[in-house]
């Protein structure tokens, strides 16, 4: 089941600039869905669409089956969102901030609030100004409040931009303990390719507002594109030479050999092997997703 | 009804946390003050004094604590007040705006009139709590120097009034007067707040209302305008001077207020409009 159904969502800036261009997702229960896509792809425009914070010009788009356009109340009762820089009022504490927050979604429940914000480490300054907060800590009372009250589902827009490698490991673990005990369904804007290979179970790419790519993060073999296989060994001019005899190319830094589609791995590892040259590594080739990115950039 | 008050109970503690609305209290202290203390020593009670005996008064008798706290309101809010108003009124929506803070206020589960309404609600709230602050605080500063008891001698050029009453008339009077020119300084915060949800700077907003005020009162002095003044807000926001009017006549009174209320729905429900389609992205 679809928690969030996004149908052939059309954004025109009234620049003229065209932010997205009938873009079609699904976030379905319990899963992780990265969204990835250059600067001004379309991402956060996405985002605000999916929040109610931008109006689409054609398209539905529908979170926990409400409509967001009509019904943004409902759609968005179990819903917990970053969205952009969160900017929270810095005259206040953290605590204040929360309370002020929550209370737009008619709830206050200081125990729960507690127990959120020991969870998300903000403990020791809870009581403390905004104004006095660091980047890191800012993050932190920004996810607090995206869980407060507990949600079914996690909207973020690049919520660990600017932190520190260590608090980035942290909120990738936060998030996939948050999967596991509460099954939330979460949707990760991010322009970090590491962190969506990490933690999502699909993603989709858009680029300059299209949509070019959904589906898995571990990728395998492209069904679009020729097989690939890494083949490393000593003799490395053998090797180039049968590798150019049979039509592949290869790269010897990485290792990667790709097959034109009349040839099998087989074929090739037999031709090496009859050649003489001696075979260290030979394992299929699995495409990470920056070469997937980069490869549907290029495109 | 009960999230709703929880709504409208954080958005008022927000308005009153910030430092900037309590140094505005404080600085219309100060104000009073000042007014006080230059009324004493620039002349202002000499001319009041000869002014009222020539009216065939005591001037002893309307030297009274309400005599100058009807003084120092007037023009605390022509100074200070207005100009106030108009700059809470222009923050209310176009500085959260600014500061980004709709990007976690709407990604809640409230709608852009519910947010609207506890925003303007709280605004209504706050304008009166200041009026009554001024006039209070007027008449605390006026009772430490005059004491309690005396007269209540009211002038006024626009509208124009010259009233004497006793203490205890006064203070009602005075009291009415409080809540009717709380009601019909409203106007200017929703005028304010009307232009604080077009996309713009908040303290264009604030400029812009104040300047429609200042056009409108231009007007409502030329003669260009004589037959056609019930167009001009000025001529509804005086109204409210009327409850110092002996007999008070309640029907101009209601007519300039539900006027006054009109406009401020009107306002609201086009600021409305013009923010539920604005687009809120960086």
């Amino acid at each position: 089941m679809a928690v969030v159904e996004v149908e052939s969502v059309t954004k025109r800036w009234s620049t003229g600039r065209l932010a997205l261009d009938a873009v079609s997702l699904q976030l379905r229960q319990g899963e992780i869905l990265g969204l990835l896509g250059h600067n001004g792809a379309g991402k956060s425009t996405l985002m605000g669409i999916l929040l109610g914070m931008v109006r689409p010009d054609a398209g539905s788009v529908r979170v926990a089956g409400h409509c967001i356009e009509r019904d943004k109340v409902a759609a968005l009762g179990r819903v917990g969102a970053i969205y952009e820089a969160p900017a929270f009022y810095d005259y206040l504490t953290g605590m204040q901030n929360l309370r002020a927050l929550t209370a737009l979604s008619g709830w206050w429940k200081p125990r729960e609030v507690e127990r959120v914000v020991a969870m998300v480490g903000l403990s020791q300054r809870v009581h403390h100004r905004v104004g006095t907060y660091s980047h890191g800590m800012r993050q932190r009372l920004a996810l607090a409040q995206a869980l407060l009250p507990m949600p079914k589902c996690l909207l973020l827009d690049e919520p660990t931009d600017g932190l520190d490698p260590e608090g980035i490991v942290e909120w990738r673990e936060l998030l996939l303990r948050l999967r596991a005990e509460h099954g939330l369904s979460i949707l990760l804007n991010s322009h970090l390719l590491s962190e969506v290979a990490q933690l999502c179970d699909r993603c989709v790419i858009l680029r300059q507002g299209s949509k070019v790519y959904e589906g898995e993060v571990r990728l395998r073999q492209r069904k679009d594109h020729a097989p690939a296989y890494v083949l490393r060994g000593p003799d490395v001019i053998l090797i180039r030479q049968v590798c150019h005899q049979a039509a592949c190319s290869w790269d010897e830094t990485s290792g990667v050999v790709n097959l034109p589609e009349h040839l099998s791995g087989a074929d090739l590892l037999r031709r090496l092997v009859e050649a003489g040259a001696r075979i260290e590594h030979w394992v299929v080739h699995q495409a990470s997703l920056e070469e997937l990115y980069l490869s549907l950039s290029k495109s | 009804m009960t999230v709703f008050f929880r709504q409208w109970s954080a958005e008022m503690r927000k308005l009153l946390a910030r430092k900037r609305t309590l140094m505005g209290f404080v600085a219309f202290l100060l104000l009073e003050a000042a007014i006080l203390v230059l009324f004493k020593f620039m002349g202002g009670e000499k001319r009041l004094a000869w002014f009222i005996e020539r009216q065939g008064q005591q001037f002893g008798h309307y030297d009274s604590a309400l005599t100058l706290a009807m003084i120092v309101i007037g023009l605390s809010i022509l100074l200070l007040g207005s100009i106030y108003l108009a700059l809470v009124g222009g923050d209310m929506v176009a500085k959260e705006s600014e500061d980004g803070h709709y990007r976690l206020l709407l990604i809640r589960p409230i709608s852009r009139l519910r947010l609207l309404a506890v925003k303007y609600l709280s605004l209504a709230a706050y304008t009166v709590l200041l009026v009554q602050f001024i006039c209070w605080s007027s008449l605390v500063l006026g009772l430490l120097l005059k004491g309690w008891g005396g007269g209540f001698f009211v002038f006024m050029r626009d509208p124009p009034l010259m009233e004497f009453h006793d203490w205890n008339a006064g203070l009602w009077r005075f009291a009415l007067s409080t809540l009717t020119s709380s009601l019909a300084l409203l106007t200017l915060s929703s005028l304010a707040f009307f232009f604080s949800c077009l996309p713009i700077k908040p303290a264009a907003a604030s400029v812009a209302a104040l300047t429609y005020f200042l056009i409108d009162r231009i007007l409502m002095e030329s003669s260009f305008m004589e037959n056609h003044d019930d167009f001009l807000l000025s001529k509804h926001i005086v109204s409210w001077a009327f409850v110092l009017r002996d007999p008070v006549p309640w029907a101009w009174i209601g007519r300039g207020l539900v006027t006054l209320m009109a406009v401020n729905a009107s306002l609201f429900v086009l600021g409305h409009a013009v923010f539920a389609n604005r687009d809120l992205k960086s």
